[in-house]
C-alpha cells in the first residue's frame, strides 16, 4: 500500500473512522512496525487534541440571537411557554384567565421589539405611541404571556427577577383580575408590561416605566407636550374605536393604560389606580 | 403546509441551539466578527425560510451547516480575504526535518503544546488554506464524522480523509513554530 494512502488511514485511525477490521488490523500493525508511521499516528493525534482542548469558543453574541429571532418572527421574542403549566397546576386561580385569554387570542406584541432594521433599533419610540401599538397586537393575538399570574407579588418578583430596574406598583381594577406580564427588551433595556381581563373578555393592557428611567432612556421617550399635559390635568386620554388610551403618572412611574372596554371612564380607571 | 406558528416553535427547538457552533464556524472563515453575524444571520433567515423542507429527525446541525456553506460562497467567499496560504511543500519539507531521528522524541511531548495559548491555536487554524481549514473546523472543533463533512464539502470520503491529514500535518508545523519562538519546543 502506498505511503500517502496509510497516511489517510492513520488519520481515520486517529479519529475512530476506520469501520473496515482489516484496514484498522493493517494500520496498527503498521504503526508497531515502522516508526516513521508511528510518528505521524501521533502528530495527527496531538494537534486533534491540541485542536480540541485550544478551540477558543466563541458564543454567539446575545444581540444577534435576540436580532434573528425577531426577524424570524417579528413581534414573537423568545418567551418561555410557561403559560400551560401554571394553569394546569392552579386551575380554579387561573380558569378565569384562561377563558379571558382565549377570548382576546393571546397577548403582547412590543413594538419597540419589533424593528427588524438595524437603523430602526438605535431610535428611541415614542411611549404613548407603542403602548398602543401593543395593544392592537394583542387585540390580534401574537404572543402568549412570559407568565400568568393574579398574585401581583408574584408578577413584581418576575420583574425584578427579569431585570426591570425600577419600581412596578401592580394596580388593582375593580372587577378586572389580573392576568399576567412580559418583560421585553429594548436596547438592553428591561420593561415591564401587565395585562388584566374581566368576565366579559375585555382587556386592559397597562406599560409603566420609571419617570427618571423614562428621561434617560435609550429607546423610550414622551413628549414634552405630554409631559405637560399630565402634569397640569394630571392624565391624558384618547379614543378611539378600537381602545381608550390613558397616560398618567403613579408612584414615580408613567403609566399607559390601554383597553377595550367601551364602558370604563377615565375617572373610575384612575381612581382604582390611585 | 404547517402552520407558522408551529414552524416557528419547531425551528426555535431544533435550529437556534446551534447558533454559537454556526457562529464560531462563520467567524472563523470569515474572521470578522460582523461579517460572522452577517452570515449567520442570512443563514438562520434563508434556514426558516426553508424549515418546511428539513427532514425531520436528519441532522438539523449539518443541514444548517450547508445552507452557512452556500451563503458563504455566494456572498461572502469574494469579499473576505484569504490569509496567506502555506506553502504544503514547504510544510512537508519542515515535517520531514522535524521528524525525529529516535524515539526519544521530545517535541511531540503533549505539555510543550499545551502551553500555547487558544489564539496562537486559531491563528494557526486561520493561516490554513481554506479546504483545509474547513475540514479541522468540522472535524476537531465541531465533531462532525467524515460522511457529515464529506456531504458538507460535496467530496468523497476519501478527500476528507487526506485533506485532514495535511491540514494537520501543516497545523503541527505551525504550532512547533509557535512553541520553538516561546522556548517550549526542547528539540528539532
Amino acid at each position: 500500500m502506498e505511503e500517502r494512502k496509510v497516511n489517510e488511514l492513520i488519520t481515520a485511525l486517529v479519529d475512530d473512522e476506520l469501520p473496515e477490521v482489516e484496514d484498522r488490523e493493517l494500520v496498527l500493525s503498521l504503526l508497531n512496525e515502522n516508526p516513521h508511521y508511528s510518528y505521524n499516528y501521533r502528530v495527527q493525534l496531538l494537534t486533534k487534541n491540541i485542536v480540541t482542548n485550544h478551540k477558543n469558543f466563541v458564543p454567539a453574541p446575545e444581540k444577534l440571537k435576540r436580532k434573528i429571532i425577531r426577524n424570524i418572527k417579528p413581534g414573537i421574542p423568545v418567551y418561555k411557554k410557561i403559560f400551560g403549566n401554571l394553569v394546569d397546576s392552579n386551575p380554579p386561580v387561573y380558569a378565569f384567565a384562561v377563558v379571558a385569554i382565549i377570548l382576546v387570542g393571546s397577548l403582547f406584541l412590543f413594538t419597540t421589539l419589533m424593528n427588524t432594521d438595524q437603523s430602526h433599533v438605535e431610535k428611541r419610540n415614542n411611549f404613548f405611541i407603542t403602548a398602543k401599538n401593543n395593544f392592537y397586537s394583542i387585540l390580534d393575538g401574537k404572543i402568549n404571556p412570559d407568565i400568568v399570574t393574579n398574585q401581583p407579588e408574584i408578577l413584581k418578583s418576575f420583574f425584578i427577577e427579569h431585570g426591570v430596574e425600577y419600581n412596578t406598583p401592580i394596580p388593582c381594577f375593580k372587577d378586572w383580575i389580573l392576568v399576567g406580564g412580559v418583560v421585553s427588551t429594548s436596547n438592553g433595556e428591561k420593561y415591564a408590561h401587565m395585562l388584566y381581563s374581566n368576565s366579559d373578555g375585555k382587556i386592559i393592557y397597562v406599560f409603566q416605566v420609571c419617570e427618571h428611567y423614562l428621561n434617560n432612556s435609550n429607546s423610550l421617550f414622551v413628549t414634552d407636550e405630554l409631559k405637560q399635559t399630565i402634569q397640569t390635568a394630571k392624565y391624558f386620554c384618547e379614543k378611539n374605536e378600537k381602545a381608550t388610551t390613558y397616560l398618567t403618572k403613579h408612584q414615580g412611574n408613567l403609566f399607559a393604560i390601554v383597553t377595550n372596554d367601551g364602558k370604563h371612564n377615565a375617572e373610575n380607571l384612575l381612581a382604582e389606580l390611585n | 403546509m404547517k402552520d407558522n406558528n408551529l414552524l416557528y416553535e419547531e425551528f426555535q427547538k431544533e435550529a437556534i441551539p446551534h447558533m454559537d457552533a454556526l457562529f464560531n464556524f462563520a467567524l472563523r472563515m470569515v474572521g470578522d466578527s460582523d461579517d460572522a453575524n452577517d452570515l449567520v444571520q442570512e443563514t438562520y433567515l434563508r434556514a426558516f425560510r426553508f424549515w418546511d423542507k428539513f427532514e425531520k429527525g436528519t441532522n438539523c446541525k449539518a443541514w444548517l451547516f450547508r445552507i452557512l456553506k452556500n451563503t458563504y460562497i455566494n456572498s461572502y467567499r469574494k469579499q473576505t480575504k484569504e490569509p496567506n496560504k502555506v506553502d504544503y511543500e514547504e510544510v512537508e519539507n519542515f515535517y520531514e526535518n522535524a521528524k525525529p531521528s529516535s524515539t526519544e522524541d521530545a517535541h511531540l511531548e503533549k505539555e510543550i503544546f499545551d502551553n500555547l495559548l487558544d489564539d496562537e491555536v486559531s491563528r494557526a487554524i486561520s493561516s490554513l488554506p481554506e479546504d483545509f481549514r474547513t475540514v479541522v473546523i468540522l472535524s476537531d472543533i465541531e465533531g462532525f464524522t467524515y460522511e457529515e463533512i464529506a456531504d458538507f464539502i460535496d467530496c468523497p470520503v476519501g478527500t476528507v480523509r487526506s485533506r485532514l491529514h495535511r491540514a494537520r500535518k501543516m497545523l503541527f508545523t505551525k504550532l512547533h513554530k509557535y512553541a520553538s519562538e516561546k522556548g517550549y519546543a526542547l528539540n528539532n
